[in-house]
């Protein structure tokens, strides 16, 4: 019959059918045509990307050499290469200014040092770079005339880097210093606060040979998301003696800028261990208005971290007016605490008890020995003062010199310390009646005070009996009543003899240093003491609580579960369904159809008695396959 | 292309496609067998109701 070879058929089309759709399905994603149409002018950072397709897009992170090793922070694909359309002559100089404001989800509680790759395309025919960072109050914080920044009148700048002569030739990383060239592309590493909120102008200033062509990078999207695209573009080109071309231009876009965030800061506070070869210096200032007018011993006090608890320092102290070293102290080994003091009395200190250029005490330590030192630092907007071309903060190497932190040189502001923002030692530095020896840790002396003595001074030889030091007046030492520190009443009382003497050196540092019972030892303390009864009924309760909690939380990711099933195998079963419906719909009208026209032959041969048995065959089928729908309805 | 993504495509090529074709081609057989059919069956019909009528006629004689 007409059916049993085209059944057959049939199948093998049906066969066919079924498994084309998977091999359709599993090369649909390998026939995609990618068609890269790089520009003449494109370089690594600069070529044609498809966003929408993630396996052609290189992410900007990707670019920076060597890769970041901290929070990174910069537009999601390459940058854009941009070039000037203008040709420089000698000495020439193209300004670049952004602004960025980074979240606390991006440098949490603040950000001590990071390294930043500027947008500028540095080649030959960079001579020189210069490097601002300045926190501002506006989000319009300056205009450029030429090459030339201004601040607007509101902006309340602070300095907090200033590098006017970075080496565009730098193209190594290990060289020691915080500068490197890769890829046509300037790192610096800037030690500096950096805190959540505030907004940060960064103006680079290039200087350029003859004949060149400035270009820098810009961004596809807004740095940091910080809603701040407002960059600065100027250029002062000099066409003859006295005489230049200049032209400036603002415009709604972020210049190719990415930060990588490498150190954190916590409240203000923040530490840095480095190696330090005899002869290494540590440089700083101390504005020290209580120590004016004062006779007496120039005393130095300072904590530093050793693998072995001591190291060998050389002190010396200069006053910045008068240029006397006020207090010497060579290749002394100390534990754990710098206490320099120098063993004759000074006359009355010069100087003012306001913060000025000419104020401040210059502080130079000098390592004996090679070692790897961590020091503590905290950011101040008044001692972060410069010593006349210095920077504020050194850390210095003696081959090569590394500037361990960018800092503004003077003349900027004049005498307005607190025009800037850096980090100093956590030291403080005294003016006091006795000489100081070495500490003798775990201990605390009471000491006995001539009653001559001003409270002031009583209080200044309290809190530096505090450190357990044993003081030396006119050849009597003023050790008397020593004891240990037993429980938490004496420490607070030791406490309150820190703060009155004003050491400056607050109480949780000195318990890192000594045997003192920390602040948590005391509240541990307290605590017990209050662990009574009701604490066991609260615990009790709060437990019963957690209980309940846990059975409800039980129960919702059980729930949670279910609907998460029935989501993802919901589409498997209802592809089935209607797989199997699309069988039934095309068999059973060919099937029906077949026997029709078998039913029709029959009949046109003549064979009415053969037609009517197949009618009642198709019939019978029919009825068949309508109960079994029936019945799995 | 996930499962679901597949039965469609199935239900579509099957119902849409497949099956509206498959009538094609069984109408175009079907009506190619009735015609191939008929004139045999007239013949066969009309010899045999001529001999009936031949049968008729000759007893006559």
């Amino acid at each position: 019959m007409l059916s049993k070879h085209v059944l057959t058929v049939m199948a093998i089309v049906l066969v066919a059918c079924m498994i084309t759709p998977s091999i359709y399905a599993a090369t649909m994603d390998e026939s995609e045509i990618l068609v890269d149409m790089e520009s003449a002018h494109a370089d690594e950072y600069d070529e044609l990307v498809n966003i929408a397709e993630d396996s052609s897009t290189i992410p900007n992170y990707d670019t920076w050499d060597p890769a970041p090793q901290g929070i990174w922070i910069g537009s999601n694909t390459q940058e854009s290469h941009f070039q000037l359309g203008v040709v420089t002559s000698t000495n020439s100089t193209v300004t670049l200014v952004w602004s960025v404001r980074f979240t606390s989800s991006q440098i949490m509680s603040g950000v001590s040092e990071h390294t930043i790759r500027l947008p500028l395309h540095v080649d030959d025919s960079v001579t020189n770079i210069a490097l601002y960072v300045v926190a501002v109050d506006l989000v319009q914080s300056c205009t450029l005339n030429g090459a030339t920044i201004t601040y607007s009148s509101g902006a309340n700048q602070k300095y907090i880097y200033q590098r006017s002569a970075l080496d565009p030739t730098d193209s190594s990383i290990m060289d020691g210093n915080d500068v490197y060239v890769r890829n046509n592309r300037m790192y610096v590493n800037i030690v500096a606060p950096f805190y959540p909120g505030q907004i940060y102008t960064f103006s680079l200033s290039a200087t350029y040979a003859m004949d060149a062509s400035p270009s820098w990078y810009i961004a596809p999207n807004d740095v940091a998301s910080d809603s701040i695209i407002n960059s600065w573009v100027g250029w002062t080109i000099p066409t003859g003696p006295g005489t230049d071309t200049r032209d400036q231009k603002r415009l709604d876009i972020d210049w190719g800028v990415s930060y990588d965030m490498r150190g954190g800061l916590g409240n203000g506070i923040t530490a840095f261990t480095y190696y330090m070869n005899a002869g290494d210096t540590l440089l700083w200032c101390i504005w020290a208005p209580y120590a004016v007018g004062l006779n007496g011993y120039h005393t130095l006090t300072m904590p530093f971290y050793t693998d072995t608890g001591e190291a060998n320092f050389s002190v010396e102290v200069i006053h910045r007016g008068t240029g006397d070293t006020v207090l010497s102290l060579p290749n002394t080994t100390y534990q754990q605490v710098i206490l320099a003091s120098n063993s004759a009395p000074e006359n009355a200190t010069p100087g003012y008890a306001i913060p000025s250029y000419d104020n401040m005490f210059i502080v130079n330590l000098t390592a004996g020995a090679g070692q790897w030192v961590t020091f503590y630092f905290r950011t101040t907007p008044l001692e972060a003062y410069s010593t006349g071309g210095n920077n504020v903060t050194r850390f210095s190497q003696l081959n090569p010199e590394y500037n361990f932190m960018g800092s503004p040189f003077p003349g900027i502001f004049g005498n307005q310390p607190e025009k800037y923002i850096g980090f100093v030692p956590i030291s403080s530095y005294l003016v006091c009646p006795t000489q100081i020896e070495q500490p003798i840790l775990g201990s605390y002396v009471e000491p006995v005070v001539p009653e001559s003595f001003s409270i002031f001074e009583k209080g200044i030889i309290n809190g530096l009996y505090l450190f357990g030091v044993k003081v030396i007046q006119n050849g009597v030492e003023f050790v008397a009543n020593a004891f240990d520190i037993q429980n938490a009443g004496e420490a607070v009382v030791v406490a309150a003899s820190l703060m009155m003497g004003g050491a400056g050196v607050t109480w949780w540092v000195v318990s890192a240093l000594t045997d003192l019972p920390s602040p948590i030892d005391v509240y541990r303390s307290i605590q017990g003491a209050f662990n009574n009864v009701l604490d066991i009924v609260w615990d009790a309760l709060k437990a019963f609580g957690n209980f309940l909690w846990s059975i409800g939380e039980y129960i919702y990711d059980t729930l949670t579960w279910l609907a998460e099933q029935i989501v993802e195998y919901g589409a498997i079963l209802l592809g089935i369904l209607i797989v199997g419906a699309a069988l039934v719909i095309f068999f059973m009208p060919i099937y029906a159809q077949l026997k029709l026209w078998s039913i029709a032959w029959s009949l046109a041969e003549g064979k009415f008695k053969e037609a009517a048995a197949q009618a009642q065959d198709l019939a019978a089928t029919t009825s068949s396959a309508v109960g079994k729908i029936k019945g799995l309805i | 292309m996930d499962f679901l993504g597949i039965s469609t495509w199935i239900w579509d090529l099957l119902v849409l496609q497949l099956l509206p074709f498959v009538s094609m081609v069984l109408l175009i057989i079907g009506v190619f067998g009735v015609v191939n059919r008929l004139p045999d069956t007239i013949t066969n019909y009309a010899k045999a109701q001529a001999a009936k009528i031949s049968k008729a006629f000759g007893k006559k004689r």
